[in-house]
């Protein structure tokens, strides 16, 4: 990166550190650090919610998932707006009308004391490591391209998010995500703009998503239902559905989000509006891998996209497979590319049996061009097992980094650092939220309400899982495995915790003890499902949130045949 | 008359829960468009 890159990006790191401090200076009680004072309109609540769901991962992987895969990753999403209007329906009412802070809070209220801390211990564990991940992730892909090392990633991260979080709590997350959110998708529709403008001059955006569509990227919808398959239109309305109502219902780090707003209008308005405009959003994001793949079938792609992987590999004992794949490569890509000038002929002369003819060269050519980079990827991995499986989580880096002029590299990797300060800020604030009032309040003085008291336990447990966020991050730069641990862990609870819920709003007359007893059960059956691999993992969270209130009233049956007979 | 102001608030909300299930709808019906369009 040059100067003006670094001036940039440090800029406007400071520039937001600066902002969140600002908006929050004087806060000082309780609810104004960890509500906001339930003062922000609908916009604030809807970006703010926005920007905790969108890491540092979904502009990094997304682009890469859409340049690899095509754009049916799209249809996790579908079920994110209907998901939002039972929301608003069922979970903000519910949530104001017992002015609650916590998600968790509520659980004590319909059912009793031992529900609540399951469920707030469950996301403790659950949200502490995988806020630790959000700031890995993006953490160990720019020391690649800073050239640093992971840990001076990890901690100007995670320093930068404690300063503002500490300081001024939600109203600092909230204000400095709204900012975070305009400046990505400044960002974004800049990045979009400049692929296309790199695109050779007789090819527009619609011969661009043409040739895109002829290799098999425009697979927007899959209507197929197949159970194991992870992307169709039916796992991501249904799944999706039962996945977000469980992340934005049950999930403190959105729910203290949304509970920010100054009325139950401004609340709602705001989750629709997340509703109506994320999968457009998430859409622009992986256009542009889209164009980033178009991009690379006029010009040559590197070799391998993770440059510390190709290097390693250059240095290793496989240096003779390394050259000969090298030497296929640029081969087939000149096979392809002559394919490809033979498509685009066709198309001009118009002529459809032409145009049929070269389309199979051209898809030929583009199966033996990714056979070879696959043998690259397992040579990658032989070489090194800790090596990332996926090279095409470095498409959209390399391509920023090397393709963009200067000033652009600078805000799209502040744009990757601020969606990772995002998520993390609401992570952190949420374990500081749940941390004080579902264990602190609750077990060192439930009777008397100490304002000063519980301001300085907010500040402190803040801090506190921060020092513990950063270090497993640091630990999981070591420990790769941890990271899919810790997804398998979180997709296992939330179907049943959102099962809890479900029987706490629409079961009135189910009990405390039955809840209690069927989430056990549901969470063995759940686990065993996965353990022998009956369905793809978003189906889980469907089974989880369907059994608990069916077994449930089971033992609600059972309990009252019991009674009447006694 | 209070009864009445309720009423008209939910179908106030109402009106917002049909039309995000219409930019639902649309979304999808585009996203359609575009693989019977380039796939």
């Amino acid at each position: 990166m040059s100067v003006i890159d670094w001036i940039v990006l440090c800029g406007t790191l400071a520039f937001i550190v600066i902002y969140g401090i600002w908006k929050s200076r004087g806060t000082n009680t309780v609810s104004g650090y960890l509500l906001a004072d339930r003062q922000l309109p609908w916009y604030h609540v809807g970006l703010s919610v926005m920007a905790t769901q969108a890491s540092a991962i979904t502009f990094i992987s997304a682009p890469g998932q859409a340049y690899g895969d095509g754009l049916r990753f799209l249809q996790f999403y579908f079920g994110l707006p209907l998901a939002m209007i039972v929301l608003c329906v069922t979970f903000i009412p519910a949530f104001r009308k017992l002015n609650v802070y916590t998600a968790y809070e509520f659980l004590e209220k319909r059912f009793d004391f031992k529900t609540r801390t399951l469920t707030a211990v469950l996301f403790l564990i659950q949200r502490g490591v995988s806020t630790g991940i959000t700031i890995y992730a993006p953490a160990i892909i720019l020391s690649a391209i800073l050239n640093v090392d992971v840990i001076y990633t990890i901690l100007m991260n995670g320093i930068l998010v404690i300063i503002y979080t500490v300081y001024g709590g939600t109203k600092a997350v909230s204000h400095t995500q709204m900012l975070q959110m305009i400046i990505i998708f400044s960002g974004l529709f800049l990045a979009a703009f400049m692929v296309i403008h790199l695109l050779p001059e007789d090819v527009g955006f619609v011969e661009a998503l043409d040739v895109a569509g002829v290799m098999g990227r425009m697979n927007t919808i899959e209507t197929n239902l197949d159970w194991n398959d992870k992307y169709n239109i039916w796992s991501g309305l249904i799944g999706g559905f039962f996945l977000q109502l469980s992340y934005f219902g049950t999930d403190q780090s959105q729910v203290g989000r949304y509970l920010t707003g100054s009325s139950i209008a401004q609340s709602r308005l705001g989750l629709l509006m997340n509703g109506m405009v994320k999968i457009p959003m998430q859409f622009l994001i992986m256009l542009i891998g889209i164009l980033v793949f178009t991009y690379y079938q006029f010009y040559a792609p590197p070799v391998y996209f993770n440059e510390v992987e190709l290097e390693k590999l250059e240095n290793s004992a496989y240096t003779q497979e390394l050259d000969s794949l090298k030497q296929n490569h640029y081969a087939l890509f000149d096979q392809k590319q002559a394919a490809l000038e033979d498509y685009i002929q066709a198309k001009k002369e118009d002529n459809e049996t032409l145009i049929e003819d070269s389309k199979h060269k051209l898809q030929a050519a583009h199966q033996a061009f990714s056979e070879n980079h696959e043998g690259l990827d397992a040579l990658a991995q032989k070489n090194n097992e800790k090596a990332n499986k996926s090279d095409t989580d470095y498409v959209f880096l390399e391509f920023i980094t090397n393709k963009l002029p200067v000033g652009v590299i600078g805000i799209l990797v502040a744009i990757i650092f601020l969606a990772s300060m995002g998520s993390a800020a609401s992570g952190l604030n949420s374990l500081a939220s749940t941390t004080v009032i579902d264990i602190y309040r609750r077990i060192a003085h439930a009777d008397v309400k100490m304002e000063a008291l519980e301001m300085k336990a907010s500040r402190w447990s803040t801090i506190g899982w921060g020092i513990f966020c950063m270090a497993v991050a640091i630990f999981a730069s070591r420990l790769t495995s941890l990271i899919e641990a810790v997804n398998i862990l979180g997709s296992l609870f939330y179907g049943t915790i959102l099962g809890i819920f479900v029987v706490a709003f629409y079961f009135k007359k189910i009990a405390a003890n039955e809840t209690f007893i069927a989430a056990i059960i549901t969470e063995i059956i759940v686990i065993l499902l996965w353990k022998f691999d009956v369905m793809a993992f978003l189906w889980l969270n469907v089974v989880g949130c369907l059994t608990l209130p069916a077994v449930a009233s089971l033992l609600r049956t059972r309990n009252k045949r019991t009674k009447n007979k006694e | 008359m209070k009864r009445h102001h309720n009423e008209s608030d939910e179908y106030r909300w109402n009106r917002w829960y049909v039309a995000t299930v219409v930019v639902l709808v649309f979304t999808i019906a585009f996203l359609w468009w575009l693989k019977w369009r380039f796939a």
